[in-house]
This record gives structure tokens, sequence and C-alpha cells, in this order.
């Protein structure tokens, strides 16, 4: 390792991957196949979705450069026994074409919407993990009556929800860094044009790089029930997310007013990455919080 | 604090030692390392007995009632969580433990934070339930207001099952959580005092606790250099008995983790 780094840029480089990069390698869950799978025209372009299972639909967004596969392979088997299951790959990941369209989060909150109208779904749950919570905020904003319930995993709706390190470290990536790792195994094994990588990593790294915020105010006027889910050491700013949860109605004094309807976990002892490991504790969350 | 439940279980492991004017009663359980559990205020060693079968599987378990609590005495009728940490360390000295880990449910939880600040280096690894390193006012509006009748009916339960002497224990109990309200120098613990406690805590809290707002165990969280936090969703004060929260498989694989894989943040 010596040879291909110098010690600040190894450190550098394992920060990020371990921000970027999620676990669950597909080969140890129990492997199930969608009952249904195909393109949604959407905003000029099609988004892919698979859906699994039976029940109230619960819409699954996935973190930065993931699949559907690396983010939710575990997870889609236990969820998927009481609902339908919709999981979507966002534009440029995955099944789902790279595009020339600016990427936003407006846009990309419009393209689940565009895959709900051709699903002809009315309203949904819906979970986002990291880059995937930014854009299940942003439908929760823009969409709000299409939504029921919101579980928002490792992420934040502003820069600033981040710990400034992780937020420098958005901004040093580089395409180089995701050589060989199972970011681009998982996106070889179902890209349809796999020559887009590398002008698929710019996309997202450039969009990494601008600070974002989506507004105190329009997250205080989200109506739907929020679950947030953290790890304890997972990058997110703490002193933040307790203000988000404040402003989901969370953290007031019970005994003299109403019980909030959102709720907060943080899970001890993890990281970004290593959280979405904890299949059975973040399924117990989902399941009870969408009852 | 308040408590949901207790475990109506007899138990035969009880002794007292005489500390100073007090009498003071515990009970042991298992062999190993000496883990340390206390209870919250107006309890008595029965909050523990849920959990008492699977840790001392593992642990040298020393189950204390408080000054005042449950077998206890409290001759001087006063209750500091500093006076109540001086208890547990003479208690400890009688019994030549040196070294331990400990866990506390809310009184409990303050009483560690005392005991893990004047001498940090006897406390290996804590587990802190629903503690608080101030009372914020919310609290305090409870704690001025509390009077038995008022209680929920649980807690009442709990009170009359742990008070082994009856009402007039009841009666002197309460009047010791009012004076918390007024209390300003017992429970008054800055970041830089937390920062100097050494051991490993686990940080556990409900995120509707109705006592102690979230940000109390976020900056506990945040102060104790070698610390992790547990948030439990839809959980309320001490919220370790319901049977969905894994509260001894996690406190346990906690207590267990080496020294060499402590956490401490990133």
């Amino acid at each position: 390792m010596k040879n291909l780094f110098k010690t600040d840029n190894l450190l550098k480089a394992v920060l990020i991957i371990s921000i970027v990069m999620v676990t669950g390698s597909p080969s140890n869950g129990q492997q199930i196949k969608p009952t249904r799978t195909g393109y949604a025209a959407a905003n000029g372009t099609k988004v892919y979705y698979e859906v699994y299972g039976e029940g109230r639909p619960l819409i699954l967004l996935h973190g930065a450069y993931m699949t559907i596969g690396l983010n939710w392979g575990q997870l889609i088997p236990e969820l998927s026994k009481t609902r339908k299951v919709i999981a979507i790959e966002l534009q440029g990941h995955g099944h789902t074409p790279f595009s020339d369209r600016k990427l936003s989060r407006a846009t990309l909150a419009s393209d689940v919407e565009g895959v709900m109208d051709y699903l002809k779904i009315d309203s949904a749950d819906m979970a986002g993990y990291s880059f995937g919570g930014q854009v299940a905020y942003q439908f929760a904003i823009q969409s709000p009556k299409r939504l029921r319930k919101l579980v928002i995993i490792s992420s934040t709706y502003k820069s600033s929800g981040w710990m400034p390190e992780v937020t420098s470290a958005f901004k040093k990536m580089k395409p180089e860094f995701f050589t060989n790792t199972p970011l681009k195994a998982a996106y070889d094994a179902v890209a349809p044009d796999k020559t887009k990588w590398t002008k698929f990593l710019e996309q997202m790294i450039a969009s990494a790089g601008e600070p974002y915020d989506m507004g105190d105010s329009n997250i205080a006027n989200i109506t739907s029930p929020v679950l947030l889910i953290s790890g304890d050491n997972d990058g997110l700013d703490k002193i933040e997310l307790i203000k988000t949860y404040q402003l989901l109605g969370g953290a007031v004094c019970a005994d003299f007013g109403a019980m909030p309807k959102s709720q907060l976990a943080i899970v001890p002892s993890q990281g970004h990455r290593s959280l979405m490991t904890q299949t059975q504790t973040i399924f117990g969350f989902l399941d009870s919080f969408l009852k | 604090m308040a408590k949901r439940y207790t475990s109506k279980q007899a138990t035969i492991h009880g002794r007292s030692v005489q500390i100073n004017n007090i009498e003071l009663y515990y009970e042991e359980y298992g062999a190993g390392k000496p883990l340390v559990l206390l209870h919250g205020f107006g309890g008595c060693t029965q909050n523990w007995h849920p959990f008492t079968t699977a840790l001392s599987e593992r642990y040298r378990l020393i189950v204390v009632d408080l000054r005042g609590h449950g077998h206890s005495t409290n001759p001087a009728h006063t209750f500091t969580h500093r006076e109540a940490a001086s208890d547990v360390f003479l208690l400890l000295e009688k019994l030549g433990i040196d070294r331990f880990s400990a866990m506390g449910m809310s009184t409990g939880g303050m009483i560690l934070l005392h005991m893990a600040t004047s001498q940090p280096s006897r406390i290996d690894s804590m587990v802190l339930i629903s503690a608080a390193s101030h009372f914020p006012d919310q609290a305090r509006t409870i704690m001025r207001r509390a009077s038995f009748n008022t209680m929920p009916r649980e807690v009442k339960e709990m009170y009359r099952e742990c008070a082994k002497r009856g009402d007039e224990q009841i009666h002197q109990l309460i009047k010791q959580f009012n004076a918390f309200a007024e209390n300003s120098d017992d429970m008054n613990f800055s970041t830089q005092s937390l920062s100097t406690i050494t051991a490993r805590t686990l940080v556990v809290h409900g995120d509707r606790d109705n006592f102690f707002p979230i940000e109390i165990p976020v900056s506990i969280y945040r102060s104790i250099p070698k610390a992790a936090l547990w948030i439990i969703p839809g959980g309320d004060h001490v919220p370790i008995y319901d049977f969905t929260v894994p509260f001894t498989s996690t406190a346990l694989r906690f207590l267990d983790e080496s020294e060499a894989n402590s956490i401490s943040r990133a």
C-alpha cells in the first residue's frame, strides 16, 4: 500500500470508501426473485425498478454509486414478506442508463414519482439510505400527498448535517478510488452500457461536491411520520440530527403534550457502512414503524 | 426515577453491611469480573431481576439497594447522587473490589457519573440508561410536582413493592425526589468534567424520554471520550423492559468487547 498512497492520501481514501461503499455481499443473503422488473419512462429518461411481494407499497432508494442488490439485498427478503417492495435505481445507477440530464435531487424525486405513476401507486411508504435518503427528503417536500411514512437511514437534508470531515472527503473524491471496489463489480454486472462508468462517476462526484440545503422550514412542514436511523459513528453530526428530529416534532416532553409521531433510532458502535449490515436491527425498526 | 416494571421475585441472595450510619443492602449473583448494578430513584434491587440470570452467567453481580431504598436505611433522610456514589464506593471497599464494570438506570446512571469522574481508573466499562448530566427544566417541573397520589399506577406499584418499610419510607423518598427540583449542585456535570471519564461507556436513551430530552444523552456521548450511543425509537424513560428491545444482548456485547477493540468516535 505504501507504494500506492502517501499516508494521508491512504487515510482519505479509506474514509471515502467507507462512506460510499456499503457491504452486503449479495451472495450471503437468501436471494429471491422479483415478481416484476422493468423500466418506467420519466422526465426524458427511463428508470429501472424491481417489485417484490404483496401488500402496502414501500419504495426503496439506494445510496450513491450503489445498486438495488448491493444496498437492499439482505433486507428485501424480510420486507417483502408482508408488503409490496418497489426498489428503484436512480439515474446512471445499476440498470438505469446514464443520462446527460443534470443531476438534481428534484429531478430524481420526480423520477420516483414517475415510477409510481407507471405502476399506478397513489401513495407509498419510502425508505432511503444516504444519497437515497436525500432524494426521499426531496420527495417528501415536493410530493407530500404521495407519501405515507418516511424512513431516512444515515442521511441528512443539508451539507452541514454531515461532520466536516465527511463534507471535505466528498470534495476530494476521484473516479480512480472506485477501481476494484464491490461498487464497480455490481455496476458491471447489471449496467446497460458499462463504458459509461467514468462519466457516471464524474457526474455523481461533481454533484456530491456541491453544498446543498433543502431548508429547515421545508423539513418542519413534512406531515408524514418520519423514522430517522443513524449509526453512532456514521459521519452525521449528532447535534444536527437531534435538531432534525425536533423539526419533525420529536424530542418534546410528552407529559405536557401529544406523543411525537416521528421516531429516532441510533445504533451503537456502527458506522455509515456497517449500519446497513445490521439487517435484523434495521428490519425491526422498519417493520414496527411502518405498521 | 420512574420505572415501568418490577419483578415480584423474592430473593435469598441479600445481606446488609454498615456504611457509616447506614445499613446498605446488596445482593450477589454469579462469578467473574464484578458488575455493579444500580437501580433508579424509588426502585430497588428487584428492578434488575429480569436481567440478573443472563448477566450472572458472565459476571459477578453486585446489586445494590441505594440509601433509603428497599432494605437499605437512611437515618439522615437526605439523598444526593454524590452521597449515594460515596456509599457504593464504601461498599466496594468492604468487598475488596478495586476495578469493576457497572450499569445504572436513571438515578443509578447519574451516581455512576459521580463515580466515574471522581475515581476514573476504577471503572472499566459502564452502561448509562436514561441518565442525565444535569436536570433540565422539564424534569424539575415533574420533580417539584411529584406526589405519591399523582404518580402513574405502575410507578406507584414499584414504590410499594420496593419500600420494605411501608408508607413512611415512601413519604421520605418522595420528599427527597421533590428536593431534586431545587438542587443545582448535585447534578451539574460540565463537558470538561465528563471528558475525564476513561470508562468505555454505552449511553442508552429513549427517543421520547419525558424527564431528560434527547440532547442530554447526545451531549454525554459527545463528551465522554470512549462512548457509544444507543437511541431506542419509541422508547421513554428507562426503555429496557420492552421485549422488542435487546437490552441484555446489546449491553453484554458492549461490556465484553476487549480494550483492544474499544470504540471511540472517529
